[in-house]
């Protein structure tokens, strides 16, 4: 918006300097002046770009919607009126004659189709129709109608080829961010977050989602080619909210929302825990009825097989169910104020927000508040300035963690977790490593308080008409502190000691960029813009740990390790790096439908070794605007169509600083008592170090048919990543164990396609509309180090996709069910006995080894996609949202981790026993600490379909919220994430699979006020 | 127009050039918190690096890693309940170069050689004074051909560095084991040279220490040879120890194992660890693989004095029966038997419905017979184990590495010191080399010294052995057979028993002891099995196909 809002006034200026002292020439001049209201309602319409077509004058209209034009020569003229969010409309022949006034009112509609949107492009914005590149945009309505903490969560399905990916349920956490794929083995994978223009080194998460006007997801090389280095994983671009010129608004939003787990393990209940434990010691010889291994049942068996407190839970029919006991309903709650506004000469966005989140395991929650100031100003006539700044605190409490789900799903069902007067019991059971996790839950935190600031300062500057400079300055600093308390009355524990650590990281972190920039159009036919960078970037960081064990008071937490008896750890380090860039673009437009984009951008970084610091990154695209609706041209159905094609390179240096040097790392010994550290050589140096570079060669098409019912996007993209950063094994018999190398390459291709339909446009009142996304990436390995074709060992296989990185492929034996006692003779001749898992003996040689082991798939899906629809019926709203992620494999932690060794519970199966002869799970075994081969049991198909999100919404009408002196109220209802179709039995097979904190629905209730 | 137009572009370029002059960025790194190797010549920076020699020492024996490849899997011990490595004791295909204990051990001692390669090829340039200097350099050497012994021994042919590395190698090749002998043995002579009788500082290496770690190598390189003059040669290095008059026997075997006396007068080397968390790195770990499961006994819970029980290793029954028990102290001296009650939650309770007995009475009790009588176990209100009912979770817990100093039940640093070279084993060794030698009286003096000091008082006459005991042992007669067992009794879990019976012939082979006397392993072991296989990532990381695999796996 703010960016519009200087084209605006720079070509506003233009109009002043140029026609005027023509028309001044040519004696007296007309006007045209008129109202802009919208179709829907007659309100005025504020910011409207009005253009006289041919001429360079162009205004806005005020918050009335009023505009005039002075100054034109007498002639016949066209209009054009566009703003953000309506169709662009031309009015055609408006006489325009000496000294008089024409009127021109224009009703605008509210647009159906994406072409004319202004979308932020790196260092700058274009119209939707200009751009040359893939641009996925994501606008800020849609982001706020996800009720979640983190802003990147809410644009998930919404644009094709952007996988994002639940990395776990723990309130404040965490999703996985992949463009077009992965493509790099060990340098960082997640796209450049950049906000208002500036980087953000600290992430995306602290970023309010209401604070965002729009996002903008650049994937091909020719858009994210302006980032160069950073450019390879995508780049996305975030738009914050501005003040507008205006009369004062101020918006309260406000949600509450009810949290439940949707899914949880069904583990062996009472009676199933103890048959499968007596089954363990049966196998083992253990349960013996007079004396003999026996099948019933008999006191004397359950004497040795159960503690004394299994027996009189037993006895006295009282059970437990863990997981209910540490799952609750959780909650998350929002407050939102902002107070925005300004004149034409300056303008202000305030916000004030606090959000909390009561999670749905005990002892977790999260709780941000932060503020945000957004002023800029038009300092003199060409010069204007202005800035930002975002203070987020948030505080993370995971307690005990996933560690707290996997106690509770292992504790024995026959316990208490109540004494008779109602107090925790610490141990249910005299087992070693268990305990109650109700006690974990009191005394183990683990808690994160975060501090960012970050601030942007931008001056501009106009030279020359059409030219202008830029300055941007935007330091990003992140203060993290996490404090860990391990009282004596938890698992790791068990009853005696305790640990406190407390970690404190300080980020800091800076951009400079210096922009200048010059648009020109030459005569009708041709149009530049012009961009030309020299930025830097550094960031420091910071670390300080210590950790002290067995404070005198567990009041202390991990306040006071200075109480500690025993100093346990103690470090600090600190890191640097640095960015030099230079950057040039040339947008050109020929007879407004031809268009050119060149890119330059040359990157230094000081995490490369000397002689190999410093790469260019270039990249070209063409697009050709076959039909332009704006010039109602038309063929047939379709009303415009747009190709655009483009190839560049982009960088990855996302290493770990000092990888070039000769690194040695501290031992530590003793003589006699006495501390010996030492230095040993740890790393090798690496002067060949250099960039990772990404080429990647896109077309696609932007078109709309019937009547602009119908619009849409389609892609297809190579990416190939050459001189791959990898860490290459190398003997480790010289000491080291690999080195950072570029070597290898990857590919990625893949087909994105996005559409939107207008399925009925004021029929009756209705208004509905359906948007699909589909996206299919295929990711493999094209080559590696020393010329070969697997590294077993880093699971890297030729043909195959990228291990690593948040994604996996799997490679593991063949399950083949369980031996069955007619297979004795077979079984025994692989050393395995009847009710032992049966693997596939891939090359038949008679053994289980190794080599049975085969790719059994990985967690790349095939295909994905998401599909949205929204009804609008007067005063109503709805809408709904339904992702999916096709053929993929996931690992079912809690299957692989079933040990079936009558120790611990597990998740409950249908195992073997010499009567029942399951062919899907083992035998119990007392013996065996978990089933040979039980790794063969938990791979899974994960697609899904997931209702990502229903809304109902109404608003009320302003004629009734005028007489109360509000603007807009809006009140609604959301389910989200509300159902999941997958043949995936674990919890989720996005970010929950294995025992770990679970994922959970929310039903909200919230409203918008606007005053 | 012209004017005002620089006017207008005065101030931005001037912006421009001041951001391009601060910004002028310096792109070459200069890390704060990490060294490089420039480090080494400077007085400090030598020392550390001779420190950091020392490290791979600590995690090999004291962990489960060193002690899953030297006590399992032998004649005298076998697979207790838990833990994820039996396959080192059963011999099966999952022994294989992917593992990960083969695998970080060759790494740690590849990294500590090319660590003491770091201060050999820094010491002629180190600002370092010269006689500090060679005896630093006779450490280097001393670890140097320690952690070659380990390797060769471990896998056979393997690479020889003798300067460090400073650029990736994408080849290596295997040096045959002589070669490897010749290295060691000139680094253990240069060393002995080089080195004080008496190092600056307890845990450092000196002579002696050279010296026994001499006669064991050449015990070694002699192997199962019934003549060698290596014989001669340990002899002469092994006897420099044993009349050195620093070392004395202890005189009492259990005060050997006293975590209040581990600088004891038998100590010749010991891996050293602290109390201190900060020094003790991953701390001795070896308190926890001979404890059984006590604490799902009645009367009894989990606490620090009765130690974390990770029942990695059950003696074999072969060994239970090796002790003379009513001559010899050693069984009774390094076995906890009894477990005294600490947990009056799950005390028995006889048919009145009252416990029988209390906290701080006896809860466990073996008594070590073969069977408990019924009399026996009716009069007794504990619970008894004859060793007919040892399980592969509950039987006499080896209490040479317990520690009680820990600071929580289930902390896993210990602090005890490892002693690798003791001079009981001097003194076995000694003995062996001159028997072999045919100097069988000459040896048994040292042998019997062994054996004096383990006697039960009054049976210091009883447990003395003559050449024709050595001919006569259970286990054969050959004088081998009696000196190996008779390490077993005395070295019972020191963590060098796989390779007493690797050197001695007794591994693997006709004469294997695992055949006879493991129950599980014995069945499997096979020829090849006396060498461990190279891992896969050393193999795989030469394309050339350079390294080979040991034959077998």
């Amino acid at each position: 918006m703010k960016r519009r809002l200087i084209t605006v006034g720079l070509l506003s200026a233009c109009a002043l300097l140029l026609p005027a002292s023509r028309a001044a020439a040519q004696g007296e001049t007309g006007r045209i002046t008129g109202t802009i209201t919208g179709t829907e309602g007659n309100q005025p319409i504020q910011g409207v770009r009005i253009t006289l077509l041919g001429t360079q004058l162009t205004v806005t209209s005020n918050p009335q919607g009023r505009y005039t034009i002075a100054g034109i020569a007498p002639g016949t003229y066209r209009l054009r009126a566009s703003a953000i969010g309506y169709t662009p409309v031309i009015v055609d022949s408006i006489p325009v004659r000496a000294g008089q006034t024409a009127n021109a009112d224009i009703a605008l509609k509210h647009q159906t189709v994406e072409l004319e949107r202004v979308v932020t492009v790196g260092y700058g914005t274009l119209t939707k129709r200009d751009v040359t590149g893939a641009i996925g945009q994501v606008s800020g309505d849609q982001i706020k109608a996800v009720p979640t903490t983190n802003a990147i969560d809410a644009i998930k399905g919404k644009v094709p080829g952007v996988d994002i990916v639940s990395t776990g349920y723990r309130p404040g956490e965490g999703v996985r961010v992949r463009i077009r794929g992965q493509r790099s083995l060990t340098a960082s994978n997640d796209p450049l977050y950049v906000l208002d223009g500036i980087p953000m080194a600290g992430g995306i998460g602290d970023l309010s989602p209401a604070d965002i006007e729009s996002i903008e997801v650049l994937k091909d090389a020719s858009a994210t080619a302006i980032y160069g280095s950073r450019g390879a994983n995508g780049v996305v671009l975030i738009t914050s909210r501005r003040g507008q010129a205006g009369n004062t608004r101020v918006t309260y939003d406000t949600y509450a929302a009810r949290q439940d787990v949707s899914r949880k393990i069904e583990v062996f209940d009472a009676q199933g825990y103890a048959d499968y434990k007596r089954e363990s010691y049966r196998t083992a010889g253990l349960y013996k009825c007079a004396g003999v291994v026996s099948q019933s049942v008999c006191p004397e068996g359950d004497a040795v097989t159960f503690y004394a407190e299994e027996l009189a839970a037993m006895k006295n029919g009282t059970f437990t169910d863990w997981q209910d006991l540490i799952t609750r309903q959780g909650s998350l709650v929002e407050h939102r104020l902002g107070v925005q506004g300004g004149n034409d000469r300056a303008q202000y966005a305030v916000s004030g927000e606090l959000q909390k989140q009561i999670g749905v395991v005990l002892s977790q929650g999260y709780d941000r508040k932060q503020m945000r100031v957004n002023i800029e100003g038009q300092a003199k006539d060409r010069f204007r300035i202005g800035g930002s700044a975002l203070y987020v605190r948030s505080m993370q409490n995971r307690g005990r963690d996933n560690g707290l789900f996997d106690e509770a799903q292992s504790d024995t069902p026959l316990s208490v977790p109540y004494d008779s007067v109602g107090n925790i019991v610490f141990k249910p059971t005299p087992d070693a490593q268990r305990d109650n996790p109700l006690s974990d839950v009191n005394n183990w935190s683990d808690d994160t308080q975060r501090n960012r600031i970050f601030g942007t300062l931008f001056a501009t500057m106009n030279l020359l008409p059409g030219l202008d400079y830029r300055v941007n300055f935007g330091p990003d600093m992140t203060f993290n502190r996490q404090g860990i308390f391990i009282g004596a009355q938890t698992q790791s524990k068990q009853g005696a000691g305790n640990q406190s650590e407390m970690r404190e990281q300080r980020t800091f972190d800076y951009t400079l960029d210096n922009l200048l920039t010059y648009k020109r159009e030459f005569g009708k036919a041709h149009k530049i813009d012009a961009t030309a960078l020299y930025s830097i970037e550094k960031n420091n960081f910071e670390e300080q740990w210590a950790r002290g064990d067995n404070l005198p008071a567990e009041s202390f937490r991990y306040f006071n390790l200075g109480a500690a008896a025993q100093v346990n750890g103690i470090s600090s380090q600190t890191r640097d790096w640095a960015l030099q860039s230079y950057m040039a673009r040339l947008n050109y437009t020929l007879l407004d439908r031809y268009l050119l984009t060149l890119t330059t951008r040359v990157d230094g970084s000081s995490r490369l070794a000397e002689g190999n610091k410093y790469a260019t990154f270039p990249s070209v695209a063409l697009g050709w605007r076959v039909l332009d609706d704006a010039t109602n041209q038309r063929f047939g159905p379709l009303n415009s169509l747009k190709l655009r094609g483009s190839y560049g390179t982009t960088g990855n240096t996302s290493v770990d600083p000092y990888q070039t040097l000769d690194q040695l790392n501290r031992t530590v010994y003793s003589f006699g008592g006495t501390g010996a550290f030492g230095y040993a050589p740890n790393q090798l140096a690496n002067p060949d170090l250099k960039w990772e570079r990404t080429a990647t060669f896109d077309v696609g098409a932007d078109f709309a048919v019937l009547d602009n019912r119908i619009s849409g996007t389609l892609d297809y993209y190579r990416a190939n990543t050459n001189d791959l950063l990898m860490d290459r094994t190398i003997p480790w018999s010289t000491g080291f164990k690999n080195i950072t190398q570029n070597i290898g390459q990857t590919r990625n291709t893949g087909i994105e396609l996005a559409l939107s339909a207008i399925a009925l446009d004021g029929w009756h009142g209705f208004r509905w509309s359906h948007d699909i996304t589909f996206s299919k990436n295929k990711n493999q390995i094209v080559a590696l180090a020393g010329g070969v074709d697997s590294d077993v060992g880093n699971l890297w296989f030729v043909g195959m996709p990228i291990n690593g990185g948040g994604n996996s492929v799997y490679r593991d034996y063949v399950f083949d069910g369980i031996w069955q006692t007619p297979d004795s003779a077979l079984a025994k001749s692989y050393g395995r006995r009847p009710g032992e898992i049966r693997i596939v003996d891939l090359n038949g040689d008679g053994k289980f080894n190794d080599a049975d082991k085969t790719i059994l798939g990985n967690t790349y899906p095939k295909w994905s996609g998401s599909y949205s629809t929204r009804v609008d019926y007067k005063f109503l709203d709805f809408g709904a949202q339904a992702i999916t992620r096709q053929g993929f494999m996931v690992r079912n932690d809690i299957q692989r981790g079933n040990t079936l060794a009558g120790r611990y519970n597990g998740v409950k199966v249908d195992f073997w026993t010499p009567n029942n002869p399951s062919n899907t799970a083992p035998r119990p075994d007392k013996n065996t600490e978990s089933p040979f081969f039980s790794d063969a049991r938990g791979y899974e198909d994960g697609s899904f379909v997931r209702i990502r999100n229903i809304t109902l919404g109404a608003s009320v009408p302003e004629r009734y919220l005028s007489r109360v002196g509000a603007q807009s109220l809006r009140l609604y209802v959301t389910a989200q994430d509300p159902f999941l179709y997958t043949d995936f039995t674990g919890i989720d097979p996005e970010g929950a699979t294995g025992k770990v904190i679970p994922a959970y629905r929310s039903f909200l209730i919230g409203g918008n006020f606007g005053f | 127009m012209t004017l005002p137009m620089t006017r207008r572009l005065f101030l931005p370029l001037a912006a421009l050039c001041l951001g391009g002059a601060a910004a002028c960025v310096d792109l070459t790194e200069h890390p704060i918190t990490a060294l490089s190797s420039s480090y080494y010549s400077t007085p400090i920076g030598f020392d550390l690096a001779v420190n950091a020699s020392y490290q791979p020492l600590r995690n090999w024996l004291p962990l489960e890693r060193g002690s899953t490849m030297t006590v399992f899997g032998t004649d005298e011990f076998t697979k207790g309940a838990d833990g994820s490595y039996k396959f080192f004791n059963d011999y099966t295909a999952q022994l294989n170069g992917d593992v990960d204990f083969i695998r970080d051990t060759w790494f740690d001692f590849y990294k500590g050689i090319n660590t003491a390669n770091t201060v050999i090829a820094a010491a002629p340039t180190a600002d370092v004074p010269d006689a500090t200097k060679s005896v630093r350099v006779g450490e280097a050497k001393f670890l140097r051909a320690l952690y070659y012994f380990w390797l060769v021994r471990t896998y056979g042919d393997i690479p020889i560095y003798t300067e460090p590395n400073i650029e990736p190698k994408s080849e290596t090749t295997r040096e045959p084991v002589a070669k490897v002998y010749d290295l060691i043995i000139s680094d253990l002579l240069a060393a002995e040279a080089a080195l004080p009788d008496k190092a600056s500082q307890f845990g450092r290496a000196d002579k002696p220490a050279v010296q026994h770690l001499l006669g064991e190598v050449y015990l070694t390189r002699a192997g199962a040879a019934t003549s060698s003059p290596d014989f001669a040669l340990a002899a002469a290095k092994l006897s420099a120890v044993a009349n050195n008059s620093r070392f004395q026997l202890v005189p009492r075997y259990r005060d050997l194992w006293r975590i209040d006396n581990e600088a004891n007068s038998e100590v010749v080397f010991s891996i050293q660890f602290t109390a201190d968390p900060l020094t003790t790195g991953s701390g001795n770990k070896l308190h926890l693989y001979w404890t059984p499961a006590y604490d799902l006994e009645p009367g009894m819970l989990r606490d620090i004095l009765n130690d974390r029980p990770f029942r990695r290793w059950r003696q074999t029954k072969w060994l239970l029966a090796l002790w003379d028990r009513t001559k010899d102290s050693r069984y009774e001296d390094m076995h906890k038997v009894v477990w005294i009650s600490n947990n009056p939650n799950n005390i028995p309770k006889d048919a009145a419905g009252k416990p029988k007995y209390a906290v701080g009475d006896t809860a466990v009790y073996m008594p070590g017979l073969p069977t408990i009588p019924a009399a026996m176990r009716t009069a007794t209100r504990y619970k008894l184990y004859g060793e007919d009912e040892y399980t592969d979770a509950m039987f006499p817990n080896m209490n040479k590495y317990l520690d009680p100093t820990r600071t929580s039940t289930n902390q896993e640093e210990g602090q005890r010191d490892h002693p690798i070279f003791r001079l009981a084993n001097t003194y076995l060794m000694l003995a062996e080399a001159l028997i072999r030698d045919g100097k069988v009286t000459e040896g048994l003096v040292w042998l019997n010294k062994v054996r004096t000091r383990a006697a039960k008082p009054g049976q210091e006459a009883a447990m003395q052995v003559t050449a024709a005991d050595l001919a006569t042992s259970k286990s054969g007669s050959d004088p081998i057979e009696f000196i190996l067992d008779e390490r077993a009794r005395e070295l019972t879990g020191e963590t060098t028993r796989w390779f007493d019976l690797k050197r001695t012939g007794r591994l693997v082979g006709p004469l294997s002891r695992v055949k006879k006397w493991n129950p599980q392993g014995g069945p499997n072991i096979q020829d090849f099995h006396a060498l461990r296989p190279i891992p896969n990532v050393e193999i795989n990381a030469n394309p050339s196909g350079s390294m080979k695999q040991n034959p077998g796996y």
